[in-house]
Protein backbone atom coordinates (compact mmCIF):
# COMPACT_ATOMS: atom_id res chain seq x y z
CA UNK A 1 0.00 0.00 0.00
CA UNK A 2 2.87 2.50 -0.15
CA UNK A 3 4.36 4.19 -3.07
CA UNK A 4 7.13 3.10 -4.57
CA UNK A 5 10.08 3.80 -2.31
CA UNK A 6 13.96 4.34 -3.68
CA UNK A 7 14.47 1.48 -2.67
CA UNK A 8 12.17 -0.28 -5.06
CA UNK A 9 13.03 2.47 -7.69
CA UNK A 10 16.44 1.43 -7.75
CA UNK A 11 16.05 -1.87 -8.14
CA UNK A 12 13.76 -1.90 -10.52
CA UNK A 13 16.15 0.48 -12.73
CA UNK A 14 18.65 -2.32 -11.80
CA UNK A 15 16.71 -5.79 -12.35
CA UNK A 16 15.67 -3.72 -15.93
CA UNK A 17 19.07 -2.83 -16.91
CA UNK A 18 20.18 -6.11 -16.52
CA UNK A 19 17.58 -7.74 -18.17
CA UNK A 20 17.90 -5.80 -21.08
CA UNK A 21 21.76 -6.58 -21.42
CA UNK A 22 21.09 -10.17 -21.11
CA UNK A 23 18.49 -10.34 -23.68
CA UNK A 24 21.20 -8.75 -25.71
CA UNK A 25 23.82 -10.92 -25.23
CA UNK A 26 21.43 -14.04 -25.37
CA UNK A 27 20.14 -12.43 -28.68
CA UNK A 28 23.65 -11.88 -30.05
CA UNK A 29 24.81 -15.55 -28.55
CA UNK A 30 22.06 -17.60 -30.17
CA UNK A 31 22.64 -16.04 -33.51
CA UNK A 32 26.22 -16.76 -33.11
CA UNK A 33 26.16 -20.43 -31.51
CA UNK A 34 23.24 -21.48 -33.79
CA UNK A 35 22.17 -21.59 -37.51
CA UNK A 36 19.90 -24.07 -39.74
CA UNK A 37 22.59 -26.10 -39.96
CA UNK A 38 22.61 -26.50 -36.01
CA UNK A 39 20.92 -29.79 -34.24
CA UNK A 40 17.25 -28.97 -33.76
CA UNK A 41 17.78 -28.82 -29.77
CA UNK A 42 20.37 -26.68 -29.97
CA UNK A 43 18.32 -24.05 -32.56
CA UNK A 44 15.48 -24.90 -29.77
CA UNK A 45 17.51 -23.78 -26.82
CA UNK A 46 19.11 -20.50 -28.60
CA UNK A 47 15.38 -19.58 -30.11
CA UNK A 48 14.03 -19.82 -26.58
CA UNK A 49 17.49 -18.13 -24.64
CA UNK A 50 16.04 -14.52 -24.84
CA UNK A 51 12.89 -15.31 -22.78
CA UNK A 52 15.08 -16.33 -19.49
CA UNK A 53 15.80 -12.41 -19.46
CA UNK A 54 12.71 -11.26 -20.55
CA UNK A 55 10.61 -13.55 -18.15
CA UNK A 56 12.72 -11.68 -15.57
CA UNK A 57 11.91 -8.65 -16.52
CA UNK A 58 8.31 -9.47 -16.33
CA UNK A 59 8.53 -10.85 -13.17
CA UNK A 60 10.46 -7.37 -12.23
CA UNK A 61 7.77 -5.50 -13.05
CA UNK A 62 5.78 -7.59 -11.05
CA UNK A 63 8.08 -7.32 -8.00
CA UNK A 64 7.96 -3.27 -8.76
CA UNK A 65 4.40 -3.34 -9.22
CA UNK A 66 3.79 -4.54 -5.24
CA UNK A 67 5.72 -1.01 -4.47
CA UNK A 68 3.00 0.87 -5.55
CA UNK A 69 -0.35 1.79 -3.91
CA UNK A 70 -3.62 1.12 -4.16
CA UNK A 71 -4.25 3.95 -7.30
CA UNK A 72 -1.10 3.30 -8.93
CA UNK A 73 -2.30 -0.25 -9.24
CA UNK A 74 -5.34 0.61 -10.38
CA UNK A 75 -3.76 2.60 -13.03
CA UNK A 76 -1.16 -0.23 -13.89
CA UNK A 77 -4.38 -2.95 -13.97
CA UNK A 78 -6.38 -0.60 -16.34
CA UNK A 79 -3.18 0.40 -18.64
CA UNK A 80 -2.72 -3.01 -19.28
CA UNK A 81 -6.00 -3.93 -20.05
CA UNK A 82 -6.26 -1.38 -22.79
CA UNK A 83 -3.09 -2.18 -23.93
CA UNK A 84 -4.02 -6.01 -23.90
CA UNK A 85 -7.01 -5.26 -25.84
CA UNK A 86 -5.73 -3.11 -28.34
CA UNK A 87 -2.98 -5.04 -28.95
CA UNK A 88 -5.32 -8.33 -28.80
CA UNK A 89 -7.74 -6.46 -31.43
CA UNK A 90 -5.21 -5.19 -33.99
CA UNK A 91 -3.57 -8.75 -34.01
CA UNK A 92 -6.84 -10.51 -34.15
CA UNK A 93 -7.69 -8.26 -36.96
CA UNK A 94 -4.41 -8.29 -38.65
CA UNK A 95 -5.04 -12.09 -39.06
CA UNK A 96 -8.64 -11.51 -40.80
CA UNK A 97 -6.50 -9.43 -43.09
CA UNK A 98 -3.58 -11.90 -44.26
CA UNK A 99 -6.49 -14.18 -44.14
CA UNK A 100 -8.73 -12.36 -46.70
CA UNK A 101 -6.87 -9.86 -47.92
CA UNK A 102 -3.08 -11.58 -48.26
CA UNK A 103 -1.32 -8.86 -45.97
CA UNK A 104 1.89 -10.13 -44.82
CA UNK A 105 1.27 -12.11 -41.62
CA UNK A 106 2.86 -10.72 -38.42
CA UNK A 107 5.35 -12.20 -36.98
CA UNK A 108 3.89 -13.57 -33.33
CA UNK A 109 7.49 -11.87 -31.65
CA UNK A 110 6.14 -8.52 -32.31
CA UNK A 111 2.85 -8.80 -29.69
CA UNK A 112 5.12 -8.88 -26.78
CA UNK A 113 6.70 -5.00 -27.81
CA UNK A 114 3.69 -4.51 -28.79
CA UNK A 115 1.49 -4.70 -25.90
CA UNK A 116 4.44 -3.00 -23.50
CA UNK A 117 4.12 0.13 -26.39
CA UNK A 118 0.52 -0.06 -26.04
CA UNK A 119 -0.07 -0.45 -22.20
CA UNK A 120 2.84 2.22 -21.64
CA UNK A 121 0.77 4.54 -23.87
CA UNK A 122 -2.39 3.64 -22.43
CA UNK A 123 -0.59 4.46 -18.89
CA UNK A 124 -0.74 7.85 -19.58
CA UNK A 125 -3.82 8.18 -20.84
CA UNK A 126 -5.04 6.43 -17.80
CA UNK A 127 -3.02 8.79 -15.06
CA UNK A 128 -4.75 11.86 -16.76
CA UNK A 129 -7.69 10.68 -15.79
CA UNK A 130 -6.90 10.94 -12.20
CA UNK A 131 -4.81 14.13 -12.21
CA UNK B 1 -17.64 10.73 -3.12
CA UNK B 2 -17.58 14.15 -1.78
CA UNK B 3 -14.86 14.43 1.16
CA UNK B 4 -13.21 16.70 3.48
CA UNK B 5 -9.60 15.78 3.10
CA UNK B 6 -8.77 19.12 1.37
CA UNK B 7 -9.73 20.97 4.51
CA UNK B 8 -8.62 18.55 7.26
CA UNK B 9 -5.33 18.98 5.71
CA UNK B 10 -4.96 22.59 4.99
CA UNK B 11 -6.23 22.58 9.23
CA UNK B 12 -3.05 20.88 9.86
CA UNK B 13 -0.91 22.96 7.65
CA UNK B 14 -0.20 19.86 5.38
CA UNK B 15 0.93 19.73 1.91
CA UNK B 16 -0.55 16.57 0.11
CA UNK B 17 3.12 15.20 -0.15
CA UNK B 18 3.07 15.21 3.57
CA UNK B 19 -0.37 13.60 4.07
CA UNK B 20 1.16 11.27 1.38
CA UNK B 21 4.02 10.22 3.55
CA UNK B 22 1.59 9.72 6.69
CA UNK B 23 -0.88 7.86 4.88
CA UNK B 24 1.73 5.85 3.18
CA UNK B 25 0.73 6.44 -0.12
CA UNK B 26 2.30 8.64 -3.22
CA UNK B 27 0.87 12.70 -3.33
CA UNK B 28 -1.07 11.45 -6.70
CA UNK B 29 -3.31 9.36 -4.73
CA UNK B 30 -3.79 12.13 -2.44
CA UNK B 31 -4.18 14.61 -4.85
CA UNK B 32 -6.47 12.36 -6.70
CA UNK B 33 -8.68 11.82 -3.71
CA UNK B 34 -9.07 15.59 -2.97
CA UNK B 35 -10.40 16.19 -6.35
CA UNK B 36 -13.03 13.09 -5.69
CA UNK B 37 -11.62 11.38 -8.96
CA UNK B 38 -10.81 8.56 -6.83
CA UNK B 39 -12.50 7.40 -3.67
CA UNK B 40 -9.92 5.10 -1.68
CA UNK B 41 -9.98 1.21 -0.48
CA UNK B 42 -11.95 0.98 3.01
CA UNK B 43 -8.75 0.08 4.45
CA UNK B 44 -7.09 3.53 3.31
CA UNK B 45 -10.31 5.62 4.18
CA UNK B 46 -9.45 3.94 7.73
CA UNK B 47 -6.26 4.81 7.85
CA UNK B 48 -7.37 8.74 7.11
CA UNK B 49 -9.94 8.53 9.66
CA UNK B 50 -7.16 7.25 12.33
CA UNK B 51 -4.85 10.36 11.31
CA UNK B 52 -7.78 13.02 11.39
CA UNK B 53 -8.77 11.47 14.60
CA UNK B 54 -12.45 11.33 12.74
CA UNK B 55 -15.05 9.14 12.17
CA UNK B 56 -15.14 7.86 8.23
CA UNK B 57 -18.23 9.79 8.11
CA UNK B 58 -17.22 12.77 9.17
CA UNK B 59 -14.17 12.67 6.02
CA UNK B 60 -16.76 11.37 3.33
CA UNK B 61 -19.96 11.83 2.26
CA UNK B 62 -21.71 9.86 -0.41
CA UNK B 63 -22.77 11.73 -3.43
CA UNK B 64 -26.37 12.08 -3.63
CA UNK B 65 -26.70 9.46 -6.66
CA UNK B 66 -25.03 6.89 -4.81
CA UNK B 67 -26.81 7.41 -1.77
CA UNK B 68 -30.37 7.13 -3.12
CA UNK B 69 -28.57 3.49 -4.97
CA UNK B 70 -27.61 2.25 -2.08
Amino acid sequence: MKPATKQARRRWLRDCLGSFAAYGVAVFGAVAVADASSPLALRVAAALAPMLPIGYFAWAMVVFSRSWDELQRRILLESFLLGGCGVGLASFGWGWLSLGAGVPALHAAWILPALLGASGAAYWLVSRRYR
Amino acid sequence: MKNRLKVLRAERNWSQAVLAERLGVSRQTVNAIERGKYDPSLPLAFRMARLFDQPIHAIFEPDEEAGSNG
